[in-house]
């Protein structure tokens, strides 16, 4: 018994049922359980052709009226890839070599058969070679019309650059951005595109990036045909060969031009905003110069005067001395912010004392601290020198003591200066409000305070800025505290700058 | 060519120079000055720009000159460059009294006594003034 074979979907073109029993015969000799399914005319043909059932069509060469070549030209009509071999019983040579230039694919002679199975194999295994051809064609093409719909349609600009520094390709979106046809980008140079004032910068980058191989990020103008540019923000990536060879560039731009502008405006609304402080602060500490002096010294002639009405103005003078030193703090207070924020708090050192420095910001802060009815108390064994910036110094002991004044309520205040190692230590101790403990961190921060706005003025600032002169300096600063208990403040800062003998 | 013909030059005033010379343009702040040095005490003369106080020095030789940056026909920094220039006065104390930012970036190598810095105080200012004229 002969294992069944494989098997085989046959169409016969072929007007004799005997022969049709012969080529199944003959083919099952051969290994195949051919299924055989035989039409004679051309309508039947192509009726058989609508199902998608063969692997083979078998051919008679002459049936009546007709040939194999009338159902080669039929079968050609539908888009299949069948095999289509010729069997004819009386044809010769001339007919083969007929039927082969129509396309058929190959021709036997029923006398002949014994090699038709190889034939059909043979072919068979052509038309499953072309149909993975034409599939992996196929894909090779959706894959491609998927890239470039990705290429196209993506919201950044893209574009190739060779070796030589000419653009190759570019996609829809890199056209849009310069505003240019395709056709005039591909084949410009790169740096063309580039605003003048932009291109060393881009011609160092791009040149770094092919010697040493990493992404180059930065942003560029790039130009218009209409004279103007737009910023792009650019990455650029070199791109390698199979063999591994630098084969030029791949670019990334990205329109960052609103941000840019937003960017200008806010650098440039900044620049406003601290040049205004400054020179508002200027302007306001020249009429607080002769306003301060005048008060202090009518106070002073005041004083030493036996006038009758004396009881009545001294308290309005020294209100008066009080609020011109509180506005003396406010308007140093808003110039350090500006100077602070704008990174320019650069130190003028020098050769200092800061027990003396402590002693005049006390004495001149004698109003205000015989107003809150705190005493102040300074304690130091000597002075205590190091090369610090006067200005910065004064702003810390002010801030703190000024501090200490406002929530002290109206209990002794200490000051107290020591030299410990490297450093001058410097604590502000009151005994008033407190600050509990997860507001610590919080009083050092800007337009901070640890009680309501609405019952304590000020600006937030002060510590904030002690802070940021404390570190400028190198220096730490930390509270200690407990509510209704009282803070304590303390400094420390090195004597002299990091690396530099005393 | 000089500007002025100078004192000789002597380690303090005859008797009739007054000890601190006020060079600053804004009346207010001058008076105010003057003031509380002349309640605690000290002469003063003054001038409202560097041009007067050169003119001034031709007499008189303070112990002390207290010299504004920002004034008109002579700045402060002109003044302090011409001071410094001539022997004669280079060697009479000067501090600057300014309410400038950066101070240094605007006095570039020249280097005053001192500086005070506005707004003025009344203690820290007669402290800067005993310093020098006692």
């Amino acid at each position: 018994m002969t294992t069944p074979g494989k098997e085989l979907r046959v169409l016969a073109f072929e007007d004799s049922p005997v022969d049709c029993e012969l080529l199944e015969l003959e083919l099952r000799r051969s290994g195949y359980r051919a299924q055989i399914f035989r039409v004679d005319t051309i309508p039947a043909l192509r009726e058989a052709l609508r199902q998608p059932a063969w692997d083979v069509i078998l051919a008679d060469f002459n049936l009546p009226g007709l040939t194999a070549l009338d159902a080669l030209a039929c079968v050609k009509t539908f888009d299949l890839d069948l095999p289509f071999i010729v069997v004819s019983g009386s044809a010769g040579e001339d007919i083969a070599v007929q039927a082969m230039k129509a396309g058929a694919h190959d021709f036997f002679s029923k006398a002949h058969l014994t090699r038709l199975s190889s034939a059909i194999e043979r072919e068979l295994r052509e038309a499953r070679i072309r149909q993975e051809h034409r599939l992996a064609v196929a894909q090779i093409r959706e894959t491609n019309q998927r890239l470039t719909a990705i290429f196209n349609q993506t919201i950044v600009g893209i574009a190739q650059v060779d070796t030589s520094g000419q653009i190759v390709l570019a996609n829809a979106r890199f056209c849009r951005l310069l505003g240019s046809s395709q056709q005039a980008i591909v084949s410009s140079s790169f740096l063309a595109l580039i605003h003048p004032d932009d291109r060393s910068q881009a011609r160092e980058g791009l040149a770094d990036l092919a010697v040493e191989g990493h992404g180059y990020v930065t942003e560029l103008r790039y130009l218009r045909p209409d004279g103007s540019f737009v910023w792009g923000g650019t990455s650029a990536s070199g791109l390698r060969d199979a063999s591994g060879a630098h084969a030029g560039l791949v670019l990334i731009v990205e329109d960052v031009g609103e941000r840019k502008r937003v960017e200008l405006e806010l650098q440039a609304a900044v620049r406003v905003r601290d040049e205004f402080i400054s020179i508002a602060s200027h302007e306001l500490k020249t009429p607080l110069t002769a306003l301060e002096l005048q008060v202090s010294s009518a106070l002073g002639r005041l004083r030493k005067s036996e006038a009758p009405w004396k009881d009545g103005v001294e308290p309005k003078l020294a209100s008066a001395v009080r609020q011109t030193e509180r506005l003396a703090v406010l308007i140093n207070n808003l110039l350090d912010v500006t100077r602070i924020t704008s990174g320019r708090l650069n130190l003028t050192r020098s050769a200092m004392d800061l027990r003396g420095l402590v002693e005049a910001v006390v004495r001149h802060f004698q109003e205000f601290i015989r107003h809150s009815r705190s005493t102040v108390s300074v304690r130091a064994d000597g002075p205590v020198e190091g090369h610090w910036d006067p200005v910065r110094m004064e702003s810390i002991v002010t801030n703190l003591l000024s501090n200490a004044i406002k929530y002290g309520e109206g209990n002794p205040i200490d000051i107290e200066l020591s030299r410990k190692d490297n450093c001058a230590q410097l604590v502000v101790t009151d005994r008033g409000l407190g600050i509990s403990p997860e507001d610590h961190k919080r009083v050092f921060e800007r337009f901070e305070r640890a009680v309501p706005s609405e019952h304590y003025g000020g600006l937030g600032l002060g510590l904030w800025i002690a802070r940021h002169s404390v570190e400028a300096h190198g220096g730490t600063i930390e509270v200690s505290s407990r509510p209704f208990e009282g803070s304590q403040f303390t400094v420390k800062i090195p004597v002299s700058p990091a690396g530099v003998q005393p | 060519m000089t500007l002025f013909t100078p004192l000789p030059d002597s380690d303090g005033g005859g008797p009739d120079s007054p000890a601190v010379m006020i060079v600053e343009d804004d009346f207010d702040i001058r008076e105010a000055v003057r003031d509380v040095l002349t309640d605690e005490g000290f002469s003063v003369c003054e001038a409202s720009n560097g041009h007067e106080a050169l003119a001034l020095l031709q007499t008189i030789r303070p112990k002390l000159i207290l010299l504004d940056l920002n004034m008109p026909i002579m700045n402060g920094s002109q003044f302090l460059r011409m001071q410094q220039r001539t022997p004669s006065i280079a060697t009479i104390p000067t501090v600057i009294m300014s309410a400038v930012d950066r101070l240094q970036e605007q006095l570039g190598e020249l280097r005053p006594t001192d500086t005070l810095a506005k707004p003025l105080k009344g203690p820290e200012l007669l402290s800067m003034v005993r310093k020098h004229c006692s």
